[in-house]
């Protein structure tokens, strides 16, 4: 995207405008990903925060390969994954119950819309293996080609 | 009543996008985005500082990596060394940004021919491209471009680029301000020093071999001015410019020793092609950024979720305004879905007549778009349900013609469904009264 390359530019000089553009731009995008990849709700934002955190640490010298929105939502994912097994890792001892269980859902003050759909097809989703699941979230969620993908992740398969 | 998309694959990816798209359980977003932004921000600036270390003819270097920036380098040192031409005549004296102001403002338009090296550098192929400007001036304050190779079609209208992509039939209209491509030619016409004295200040304070010779066409025995030149070093650029007039006659470019962009050929003040600058949305297009089309999104979706929650008189008020306010945006896909949801809404609160009526409007005005092709089926359902069983098979039958051959495999919806109709009704008909 020509847009995104002056974004980029603008941003390697070190313009605000430029980091809140590319952040609003593609905050829902990001947002959704994170949403259906992140097992535990309450980290969604973490994630994104440590994804655009470490994504403004390279400003000045950061390097587009490939389109803006598939390097960060692959980032989104990445940072999804290990949050994951770092969750999965530390909730050791209640893994055998809560492999079964369903993500934790939002209460019912939180939320007023949706709630059985969101369960089932978080559960759905969930069944799914990691790998799957990423391509899944990134190709309907995050709206990349699957050759962007693939080149992305390394993972042709 | 069956739901859009129907498709199964579809209809999953439209199931996944309803459920983690929408913020019900998310972050609060301002709140979110106030700590994000502020820790950004700050991670930002300690890098831009530790950066900033490095000397600035490195970062020149480093800009100049792009084949975007170069491209648009290439550009620059066209109309740069034009003016220089013109003014400088080679002859060593002081030149003058004043002096470049005045002579961009002789020119009123500008044509250029020539073939450009299109892709990756390990799989690039040669495209022809038209390159038509014509700058603002008496008959307009705005600066008008074209840009146009089998790959993109760019025009700009000001402040506002339309970059066609026929391959994908879509068309992306973006604040052609933000376009890199582009600035160069805003600054141009806003007579920046960028387009001309800092980029020839680089070019002839970096450039190791900057060199002009004359010599004499070999055809027309005409009087030319050779300029070469390269920065950074894996970048050169050849520029004749005829003597008499001293405007480029042809311009090109390498990198790496490649060759990259070949202007063969420059047309001054000549009155550009009438549809140059007339922007034509083709109806098979798809546009994206169009003015409003996020407001439109944003109230489809939320009559999408009244709809979900079953508060379909509600949902149903939505896609009107919808339907009335955005209908004619994306080339009328907007209108479509808005007015189909309408359509969808009136069954839901037992209102098949009006259902009717918005699906035959629905077909009256949107059939010539695909995506649009079940509101026959939907039409069918209307009539069956109105008791008006003969103009049901029709309009079952005519979906049946519209969607066989479109399905693989044909058995899903909404051909399944139609033919099952289709059959319960001949079935009826059949029976007599």
């Amino acid at each position: 995207m020509i847009e995104d390359r002056l974004l980029i530019r603008r941003f390697n000089a070190g313009d605000m405008d430029a980091l809140r553009r590319i952040y609003e731009k593609y905050k829902p995008d990001l947002l959704s990903v994170a949403r259906a990849l992140v097992n535990d709700a309450s980290a969604i934002e973490d994630v994104l925060h440590d994804v655009f955190v470490r994504f403004a640490s390279q400003a000045g010298s950061f390097r587009l390969k490939g389109s803006l929105k598939g390097y960060l939502a692959i980032c989104v994912a990445n940072r999804a994954r290990n949050t994951n097994r770092q969750s999965s890792q530390n909730s050791h001892k209640k893994s055998v119950e809560s492999k079964s269980r369903l993500p934790e859902l939002p209460g019912p003050s939180e939320v007023a819309e949706c709630t059985e759909r969101r369960r089932v097809v978080t559960c759905a989703l969930a069944q799914l293996p990691q790998e799957q699941r990423q391509v899944v979230a990134l190709h309907v969620l995050g709206s990349l080609r699957f050759r962007e993908i693939a080149r992305q992740t390394g993972d042709s398969s | 009543m069956p739901g859009k998309p129907a498709i199964r694959a579809e209809k999953i990816k439209e199931l996944l996008r309803k459920t983690f798209g929408e913020p019900a359980d998310g972050p609060d977003l301002s709140r979110m985005d106030e700590r994000i932004l502020c820790d950004a921000s700050t991670s930002m600036r300690q890098a831009v500082a530790a950066n900033q270390r490095i000397h600035p003819i490195s970062k020149w270097r480093k800009i100049m990596r792009t084949k975007t920036v170069k491209l648009a380098t290439a550009a620059a040192v066209i109309v740069a060394a034009l003016v220089l031409t013109t003014f400088d005549r080679f002859s060593g004296t002081v030149w003058s940004v004043e002096q470049t102001i005045a002579a961009i403002k002789e020119l009123n338009t500008l044509h250029i021919e020539g073939k450009v090296y299109w892709g990756p550098d390990s799989d690039s192929e040669l495209v022809d491209f038209d390159f038509w400007v014509q700058f603002p001036g008496e008959d307009s304050e705005e600066l008008k471009m074209r840009y146009e190779c089998d790959k993109r079609i760019i025009i700009v209208e000001g402040k506002t680029a339309y970059v066609f992509r026929p391959k994908e039939k879509s068309v992306n209209i973006v604040d052609g301000s933000d376009i890199s491509e582009l600035q160069i030619w805003y600054k141009g016409a806003e007579f920046s020093p960028w387009l001309t004295g800092k980029m020839l200040w680089v070019l002839r304070q970096f450039s190791d071999d900057w060199k002009e010779e004359v010599q004499y066409d070999p055809d027309t025995g005409k009087k030319q001015i050779h300029v070469t030149c390269s920065y950074p070093s894996d970048t050169s650029y050849s520029i004749v410019v005829d003597d008499e007039s001293k405007l480029i006659e042809t311009a090109r470019m390498w990198l790496k020793g490649q060759p990259c962009v070949d202007a063969y050929a420059f047309t001054y003040n000549q009155e550009n092609p009438s549809d140059a600058f007339k922007v034509q949305v083709p109806a098979d297009y798809t546009i994206d950024g169009e003015e409003g089309i996020e407001e439109s999104r944003a109230l489809y979706n939320r009559a999408g979720q009244l709809f979900v929650e079953k508060k379909f008189t509600e949902a149903l008020k939505l896609y009107q305004q919808g339907y009335e306010q955005y209908g004619s945006l994306n080339n009328g896909r907007v209108g479509r879905d808005m007015l189909y949801m309408v359509g969808m809404c009136y069954p839901e609160i037992g209102q098949f007549d009006k259902m009717l009526d918005t699906f035959l409007k629905h077909i009256s005005e949107f059939s010539h778009l695909e995506g649009s092709d079940d509101a026959y089926y939907c039409l069918g359902l209307a009539y069956e349900e109105l008791g008006q069983n003969q103009k049901a098979l029709e309009a079952f039958e005519k979906s049946i013609l519209i969607y066989e051959g479109q399905y693989e495999p044909d058995n899903q919806y909404p051909l399944k469904n139609a033919r099952k109709h289709l059959e319960k009704i001949k079935a009826l008909l059949d029976s007599g009264p």
